[in-house]
């Protein structure tokens, strides 16, 4: 069946014909019908996102902005935090505390300790 | 007054040595000897283990909510210098969150610490230092900097502390020989500092050791023949291990030949300082045969105390020492000592005619040849010891310690007490000039940790976790449980806490406010706005493991445990212990995790809250027969569960078919069944027994409430293919609350032939509709229903059938025990009782 991996679904029937060796037109309608495609552009875009906002991060007047931003909106706060600094996660007062510190002290990278 | 005590010296590295042992005991007497002032113990949360067991060593002299942990931001050991500004930060932060327990004096026993460990300590980085005192046991590196600080960073770290010490409003001596060396060294002034001594600790006594105790020991650290003992504490230069190998080699052929030179201390096998091997070649060097050296490695406490006990000669030949303790702790013993001329040891030993010159090994020698030869002379030495050491002891030592914190309270007194906001405490971090710089971690660590140390700012919380419930509601009893006192909380918290609901998200704990917006039916504009954030722990909250979540509590062990010396009451609620004795009553794993769950919860909680008193018991034996690894046992108590099914948040809805079934019901006897289908609930004897009834053509009904559990495939489609199903036999699976209520009411008996139970909650409910009760004989039903339930035994259907008979015989004499009487509580009456069993602060 030549366009038999349009019908497939499952990972592991995925793993046996891989999509890749289908012609380009194929692969596009299976990613559409399986509604890959939005999680496709995710996966790569979000890295993307990540970093250039790590890098803006680094600029003190657009870390007190978006800091100021953050902390007048903890539903956005939590979920740009989880995005950005995935391995900060701190309750609200310490949160709080944290802004400060950064608004006042330059750091050097986000590295290990 | 307040009198705050930095306790780390006996949480670090310095734990195993004398400074830990003099932190250590001298707290302990100055709790003893406090009398109207108020103690407090100030330690750092990077030691958690020494944190529990000084808790407990504190336990009946200091108030557990007098012991105060503080945060750092992160590693601190100065060996390694990308730590400095996490070093200077933590100075400002510890001294900071110091000030925050208002102190009116505080103490630091020891405060040459953080080189190698990530002890924190200064005097006036932040605050000015003038209530502050300091022990200060000698100024050994300050006078010999070619021996002992050899490299610039130690160098960097000592001088950081003496500078620090400066800044100190008092100095507490050691001995009155270190107290003239800080007075001429640190040009400190003579009426600022206090000569407070020390003393031996209780457990150095004269003992009696039997012959079989005496061979264990010479076994264990090689001794074959009469020992010289020294204890020196250190394998550093001026402990004159070269003076002292020197003088053994003077003495006799005799007296060597009848006796072995034993030193008893941890000896250091880093490659750059191989303690073994220096003491090796000094042994080579001074000419003295192998067998005539032990190094015995570490010793415990109780091993020193019978060395002391059993030798026939201690000997302290230290050219230098800030007091000496370890001759102290062997004359105490009993042992004839001789000991030094030089630094503080006259004062310790007490008697000229023990006291040697340590840079003449033939006088060492001499001294040491008169004690092992003249027996007059060694009872002398021996009777002179034990009464020197009468005149130390560390509640002396304690008592001038307090008055001389008077002193320093009364000096201050006029002085203005201020409480920096932590707005200062920031500015200050941020006048660090260090490098490396701060990272971004460093200042989600240190805000993380000011938050905590600041933890009094805040209110108390009572941290109920209800992860599994806001993962899926299943609709469980144990579920029920969990809503209904979460409910009850929500309307009457504990006073002075807050009741915050958290829930672990599978990377940390968010405080739960959409869930308990959802589950107080708030508007759904709330609930929306109503957004979950980390959770904040501090050292005073309550933490309540109220939902069963078997593998969520053993994967966070370390976590509880953390929380456990950081000063958090932990507590689990126990609904039931039964598959750990009954493994066969469900699947494998559902035992092993359970099982692995009540080892996990005795581990790490301060308490076990039990449903009722017979899983109390259940638990108690278990206990017993299943020792923790921890010095305190969990408290266990118990209490009983609510009955009010409107406070549990019911669930509503009728099926189609209700009228109908409700009907059928209420035209003849049906006894009621609730509860889970498992193979310990008895569903499938009960069955069999109704069998048998019908085939004797008792026309009654059988109705089963519960879903499908584990184990019982069998026992379902045997049901669902029953020929009395829809008839005279009801199995309804999933049914709501509301439409539960209406069985209750349209039944006759409640019949309850489960095996086990935590509690039994279908009693009680049958019990508020009036509805007779016919009950397996079982403690916890007891527990529960009294004498107001017709109770059976055996496990047949036969057994049952008869009891069925017996309790219908009874019904209709009027004489069935009435299910009214039993006592019921209220959701907010069963989570009443809960909270009673934790002891609140405040």
């Amino acid at each position: 069946m030549k366009n038999g991996a349009l019908l497939l679904k499952t990972t592991d029937e995925l793993a046996v014909v891989p999509p890749a060796k289908l012609p380009f037109t194929n692969r596009a309608k299976a990613v559409l019908s399986e509604g890959r495609l939005l999680s496709g552009i995710k996966r790569r875009l979000k890295p993307i996102l990540i970093a250039t906002g790590k890098s803006a991060l680094r600029r003190p007047w657009i870390k007190r902005s978006v800091l100021a931003l953050l902390n007048r909106s903890p539903q956005l706060k939590n979920r740009l935090y989880r995005l950005v600094w995935k391995d900060i996660s701190l309750a609200p007062r310490a949160m709080r505390i944290y802004t400060a510190l950064s608004t006042a002290i330059p750091t050097h990278s986000k590295g290990d300790e | 007054m307040r009198i705050v005590i930095d306790l780390q010296g006996a949480q670090c590295d310095s734990r195993f040595r004398g400074i830990g042992r003099y932190s250590l005991s001298l707290a302990l007497a100055i709790a003893r000897n406090a009398g109207k002032h108020d103690v407090w113990i100030a330690l750092n949360s990077a030691f958690p283990q020494s944190i529990l067991e000084l808790r407990q060593t504190f336990k009946g002299l200091v108030d557990p909510a007098n012991i105060r942990i503080f945060n750092n931001s992160g590693h601190t050991a100065e060996v390694e210098p990308t730590n400095a500004w996490r070093v200077r930060t933590s100075e400002r932060m510890r001294e900071h969150f110091l000030e925050q327990l208002k102190p009116d004096v505080i103490h630091i026993p020891t405060l040459f610490e953080g080189y190698g460990d990530d002890a924190v300590t200064s005097v006036g980085s932040y605050t000015s230092g003038q209530n502050t005192a300091v022990t200060i046991h000698d100024l050994i590196p300050l006078m010999d900097q070619a021996n002992y600080l050899p490299n610039p960073a130690i160098r960097d770290f000592y001088f950081r502390k003496i500078e620090s010490l400066k800044r100190a409003g008092l100095l507490l001596a050691i001995s009155e020989s270190s107290r003239l060396e800080a007075i001429e060294h640190l040009d400190w002034s003579p009426e600022k500092i206090i000569n407070t001594s020390e003393g031996a600790d209780a457990h150095f006594k004269q003992i009696s050791l039997s012959d079989e105790r005496k061979l264990q020991l010479r076994t264990k650290y090689g001794i074959a023949r009469k020992m010289v003992m020294y204890a020196p504490g250190g394998f550093d230069p001026r402990k004159n291990f070269d003076g002292l190998m020197q003088a053994y080699a003077l003495l006799s052929p005799q007296i060597r030949a009848g006796y072995q030179l034993v030193l008893a201390s941890r000896l250091s096998k880093s490659p750059h300082d191989d303690s073994r091997a220096k003491m090796t070649a000094c042994r080579i060097q001074a000419g003295l045969a192998e067998d005539e050296l032990v190094l015995t490695d570490f010793v415990s406490d109780d091993d020193l105390v019978a060395l002391y006990n059993m030798t026939d000669l201690f000997v302290f030949p230290s050219k230098h020492e800030g007091f000496g303790l370890p001759p102290l702790e062997a004359m105490a013993c009993g042992a004839p000592t001789l000991g030094a001329n030089a630094s503080s040891l006259p004062e310790v030993i007490g008697w000229d005619e023990a006291l040697f010159d340590p840079f003449k090994p033939a006088h060492i020698a001499e001294k040491m040849t008169a004690a092992l030869v003249d027996v007059g002379f060694r009872a002398k030495l021996k009777a002179h010891g034990i009464e020197q050491v009468k005149k130390f002891s560390w509640d002396a030592s304690a008592v001038k310690a307090i008055a001389a914190f008077e002193n320093l309270h009364v000096q201050n007194a006029s002085k203005p007490f201020t409480i920096y906001p932590t707005a200062t405490l920031i500015d200050s971090i941020a006048q660090i000039k260090s490098n490396p710089s701060a990272t971004e971690k460093d200042l989600a660590h240190t805000a993380n940790a000011i938050a905590f140390n600041t933890g009094l700012e805040t209110p108390k919380k009572l941290l109920v976790d209800v992860t599994e419930l806001v993962r899926l509601d299943a609709k469980s009893g144990i579920q029920r449980v969990v809503r209904s006192i979460l409910l009850a909380l929500h309307q009457e918290t504990p006073v002075g806490y807050e009741l915050c609901p958290i829930y672990y998200d599978g990377f940390r704990y968010l405080h739960a406010k959409n869930f308990m917006a959802m589950l107080t039916n708030q508007p759904k504009k709330v609930q929306r706005a109503s957004f979950d954030e980390v959770a904040e722990f501090n050292q005073d909250d309550i933490y309540l493991g109220l939902d069963l979540n078997p593998g969520l509590t053993v994967k966070l062990e370390s976590t509880y445990q953390h929380w456990l010396a950081l000063g958090l009451q932990v507590y689990f609620v126990v609904y039931d212990i039964l598959l750990v004795d009954r493994p066969d009553w469900a699947p494998e794993e559902a035992a092993v995790g359970l099982k692995k769950w009540l080892t996990t919860v005795s581990q790490v909680s301060t308490g076990l809250l039990c449903i009722s008193e017979a899983v109390a018991n259940d638990v108690r034996i278990w206990l017993q027969n299943n020792h923790p690894k921890r010095r305190q046992l969990p408290n266990i108590s118990s209490f009983h569960l609510g009955a009010d099914v409107e406070s549990s948040a019911p669930s509503k809805g009728l099926p189609h078919d209700a009228a109908q079934t409700l009907k059928l019901l209420q035209s003849k006897a049906s006894f009621l069944t609730v509860g889970t289908l498992e193979p310990r609930k008895g569903q499938q004897q009960t069955l069999a027994a109704f069998e048998l009834l019908w085939g004797q053509q008792v026309d009654i009904n059988l109705v089963l409430v519960g879903k499908k559990g584990w184990m019982v495939d069998d026992l379902a489609l045997q049901l669902n293919n029953h020929s009395e199903l829809g008839k005279r036999l009801f199995w309804l699976d999933g049914i709501s609350d509301e439409y539960l209520e209406k069985i209750y009411k349209a039944s006759g008996c409640l019949v309850s032939a489960s095996e086990g139970e935590g509690f039994g909650l279908p009693l009680i409910e049958a019990a508020k509709q009036g509805l007779p009760i016919l009950a397996r004989d079982l403690p916890v039903f007891h527990e529960v229903a009294g004498d107001h339930a017709f109770y059976f035994t055996g496990l047949s259907a036969q057994d049952l059938s008869c009891a069925i008979e017996a309790w219908r015989k009874l019904y209709q004499n009027k004489q069935v025990p009435d299910s009214k009487l039993i006592p019921i509580l209220t959701w907010a009456q069963s989570a009443k009782q809960l909270i009673d069993k934790i002891p609140l602060s405040g």
